[in-house]
């Protein structure tokens, strides 16, 4: 067992300028914590971005799973083969901490009552961004937890269709065929809340 | 719900628009069906309903969580300076696999040399002998029965399997992931 190296003082500027998998190398090779930091501030906002959407929209959850995320994959470094790219490898972590997180508290659908308890909110003649989002967080977490994913990792701009299936380990056809079901029923569930509406403005 | 409303959500649910045409052409010009945006321009729930859509797509394809957060990452920094690593190359549930598995066969080799008769003729001089010492070994130590201890062995390899094949299970995490 080896413990990381302290980041120097003085922050080393090109870390910043370093291919991801230098990076990798580098805190492989001599634990560096520089280079481990930085990426984890190159990462971080998609892995979280991608536990949020997961987890229904709930931010502390997704921050809490995101940080095992990162100190798995801080634990795993050594052995990462550097085969794939850093990213998909963080991505199946994550996964994998979500799906072992639903497994650990027997939720399979770990929504927060808060998330459950949202309503969609009412509808004005120009949407607001923020309830847009919020109903969008609650419609993805109505989605099965693998439709869930696929849907989530598509709209992660850098994730390709194989990487999409190694990240979820599931055949390629298999995630399109997840992926163009999850965005159908979203989109239902979104239009859905739609014909609420219409019908409740027609109800004199 | 006429059949204008139901033709949009049909056409709305299994369309495939890229965001950033969504962004410059949020109404629907250039991606909408003729007949159904110019049905959709006289409709104020149709215009209602594609806005929803547009902004939903738009929110989706934007990054949920900000683009950079020092404490986050400070957070994480601090607490994995605090854990330690194992070494390159050590994968520990690989080893107990490769033990469990080990013990298993042996077991079951036991177990083989009870339950068929003459197996240990069969097997080289060196093995018979290493197996008939541990069965006079484990009778005299234990002061078991064979039939029991023939039980033992075999409990103990489906144990043993059991273990390995859980952690083979557990061992597909992530750093074994291939490109």
């Amino acid at each position: 067992m080896e413990a990381v190296a302290a980041p120097a003082a003085a922050r080393d500027p090109s870390v910043r300028e370093l291919a991801d998998m230098q990076l990798v190398a580098r805190a492989q090779s001599s634990a560096d914590a520089e280079a481990f930091a930085e990426l984890v501030r190159r990462h971080q906002a998609r892995v979280r971005g991608m536990l949020l959407r997961l987890c229904g929209g709930d931010g502390a959850l997704a921050d809490d799973l995101a940080q095992d995320v990162f100190l798995r994959a801080f634990r795993a470094l050594p052995r990462f083969e550097r085969r794939a790219e850093f990213g998909t490898w963080l991505y199946r972590i994550a996964y994998n901490v979500f799906l072992n997180h639903t497994t650990r508290t027997r939720r399979f659908d770990p929504i927060s009552e808060r998330t459950r308890q949202r309503e969609p909110a009412p509808r004005a003649s120009h949407p607001d961004r923020g309830d847009v989002r919020r109903d969008l967080e609650r419609a993805i977490a109505q989605l099965p937890v693998p439709y869930r994913a696929a849907v989530v990792l598509y709209y992660l701009r850098d994730v390709s269709y194989a990487e999409m299936a190694e990240i979820l380990g599931l055949p390629l056809g298999t995630v399109k065929t997840h992926l163009h079901r999850a965005r159908a029923r979203l989109r239902e569930i979104m239009l859905g809340w739609d014909e609420t509406d219409d019908l409740e403005e027609a109800t004199p | 719900m006429t059949a204008r409303q139901r033709a949009l959500q049909a056409f709305l649910r299994g369309c495939d628009v890229p965001a950033r045409v969504l962004a410059r052409d949020p109404t629907g010009a250039s991606w909408l069906p003729a007949d159904l945006r110019r049905w959709a321009l006289d409709d104020p729930a149709a215009q209602r309903t594609i806005q929803r859509f547009v902004a939903a797509e738009l929110a989706l394809s934007q990054a949920p969580a900000p683009l950079d957060d020092a404490a986050f990452v400070a957070a994480v920094v601090e607490r994995a300076q605090r854990m330690p690593r194992a070494a390159a190359g050590v994968d520990l549930r690989a080893t107990i696999l490769f033990v469990a598995n080990l013990l298993a066969v042996v077991c079951a080799a036991y177990v083989l040399s009870w339950a068929v008769p003459g197996a240990p003729e069969v097997a080289g001089g060196a093995v018979e002998q290493a197996l008939a010492a541990a069965q006079g070994a484990a009778a005299d130590a234990w002061g078991l029965l064979p039939g029991i201890q023939g039980h033992l062995a075999g409990g103990i390899a489906v144990l043993a399997l059991g273990v390995g094949l859980l952690l083979a299970r557990r061992v597909r995490l992530p750093h074994t992931l291939r490109a």
